[in-house]
């Protein structure tokens, strides 16, 4: 696998914004989500809406995004489906080759009636969508509604995360490692929607929703959003904040498209991920000093730690186990490397991988306030999960 | 590419039992409706997805199954029925081609 990466470090992180995670807000859309977090991302990079000549985002449309805040003109724009390295890599490429210099990023996350009971009785929200079953549709990624007796869209993860137990020897606990994990990094985050201690008691009470899953180990629904400033390292010099490094960035997908026909883990999005993501970056694992595996399922988590390299095929829910804090329940590998410091998408909020990206950012700028790990440099951040979304991101403070 | 007959056979690969979804006519979440990947025995890693037929306890990875169908609605929809409660055959690709040897039933041996 080639290890041409022209754009090494070539290019920065230089602003964040967010529109506060939520599972009860009201009277917001899509886009005044974006809006909100687009604004606070430009006015923490110290720029304004003439300073942007790119826009890529998800599901709101760059153009929507360009109106609404006034950006007189751009040279580039894109949607790309989500999950957030889908927008990010994107964007990364397309300063580096001149396509803008700099550009805005974002992704939000909005509950649709059929996401919780709270999202049902809002009557603006039942009509925002009418007629969409399932907004992730819309992400081109196979995300669709179709029906119950089908392994489509989300629903396999659940029968891989069986079949993991099944193939090693583990029980549910390895699962829900994982989501207290998160549970306990959240308590630190105030952007966090649930920030209450989350024992192995409460875990394994918790309502089965696919088996072997069940509450705990999905992702929870919010809205809310998040935004990124990218730029030129050069650019970045002469920006407030201390710039954020992508040294590497890689998306990764194999031939099967299709969530019930993938052979084995072996032959998942992440081993694309993790091959090219290593050829490209001239730091090795031992360099990392904060990791951010996506857990919108739990297992996925689990895969994230044997692909990029912490352990071997099956031994993810040991090596969690082995490398567990039992004063912080939480994990921390060789007693050093904390994992989705922000909550992640189990306990700060389902946001498809853009939590652990901004978390990641604020920590290597110093700024992640309670949660702040001393002296960290590189980051590890791998959102998506196995079969059309995985990608995975290197970054690093100069 | 052309359509090809199949014999129904395969093993059950992938499974997860739901326990709550969409409202629909003949789905039953009170102790998990069962959701399976088959890989059919003419073509390792080729599966089908569908429901299952069977007592809880005897809906596992491995478990050997026959396609059947079941109408909903005036429409068929697929459903896979154990050959036999007892069998069970490794969940790896080859292992869909080794197993088939042990399932003879024919498709009323399977509980329903």
């Amino acid at each position: 696998m080639s290890e041409r990466n022209p754009a090494k470090d070539q290019v920065a992180i230089v602003g964040v914004g967010l529109s506060p995670y939520s599972r009860d807000r009201r009277g917001v859309t899509p886009g005044s989500l974006v809006a909100e977090a687009t604004v606070a991302a430009l006015r923490d990079a110290g720029l304004g809406a003439g300073d942007v000549d790119g826009i890529c985002g998800s599901m709101v449309a760059a153009q929507l995004v360009q109106a609404a805040l006034g950006i007189p003109a751009v040279t580039w724009f894109a949607n790309p489906p989500a999950v957030i390295g889908n927008q990010m890599v994107a964007a990364v490429a397309a300063v580096a080759a001149g396509m803008c210099e700099t550009a805005l990023v974002y992704h939000h996350a909005y509950r649709l009636p059929w996401a919780s009971r709270a999202a049902a009785r809002d009557p603006f929200r039942r009509r925002a969508t009418l007629g969409v079953a399932d907004a992730r549709s819309g992400w081109g990624t196979g995300h669709v509604e179709a029906g119950p007796s089908s392994l489509v869209g989300a629903v396999p993860y659940a029968a891989w995360a069986q079949r993991y137990l099944h193939d090693y020897g583990y029980d549910r606990e390895v699962l829900g490692r994982v989501a207290i994990n998160s549970r306990s990094n959240a308590a630190a985050n105030p952007n966090a929607v649930f920030r209450g201690a989350l024992s192995m008691e409460d875990y394994l009470d918790g309502r089965m929703i696919r088996e072997p899953l069940c509450v705990f180990d999905m992702d929870v629904p919010i809205d809310g959003a998040d935004a990124f400033v990218v730029t030129t390292t050069e650019r970045a010099a002469d920006l407030p904040h201390p710039p954020v490094l992508v040294h590497a960035a890689t998306l990764g997908h194999t031939d099967y498209g299709s969530e019930e026909q993938l052979a084995d883990l072996d032959h998942a999005g992440q081993v694309v991920v993790a091959r090219k993501l290593w050829a490209k970056s001239d730091l090795r694992l031992a360099d990392i000093d904060l990791f951010y595996p996506y857990e919108g399922f739990s297992n996925i988590a689990l895969s994230w730690f044997e692909n990029v390299g912490y352990c071997g095929r099956g031994e993810g829910g040991a090596f969690v186990a082995d490398h567990w804090d039992p004063v912080g329940q939480r994990i921390l590998i060789d007693g050093r490397i904390p994992v989705n410091t922000n909550g992640g998408s189990l306990s700060e909020g389902g946001t498809q991988g853009a939590a652990h990206l901004r978390e990641a950012v604020l920590q290597l700028r110093g700024e992640a306030g309670g949660r702040q790990v001393d002296g960290a440099r590189s980051a590890l951040v791998t959102p998506g999960g196995y079969y059309f979304n995985s990608q995975g991101m290197i970054l690093r403070a100069p | 590419v052309r359509p090809t007959e199949v014999s129904g056979r395969g093993v059950i690969e992938l499974l997860t039992f739901l326990h709550q979804g969409p409202r629909r006519d003949g789905v039953d979440y009170s102790g998990g409706y069962p959701v399976a990947a088959v890989g059919l025995v003419e073509q390792p890693g080729l599966r089908i997805a569908a429901s299952v037929a069977g007592e809880r306890g005897a809906i596992h990875l491995g478990a050997e199954v026959r396609l059947d169908w079941r109408e909903v609605d005036g429409r068929p929809i697929p459903l896979f029925r154990l050959l036999d409660a007892t069998s069970t055959a490794p969940v790896s690709e080859s292992g869909s081609e080794s197993g088939s040897g042990s399932g003879s039933g024919s498709t009323s041996d399977g509980p329903r």
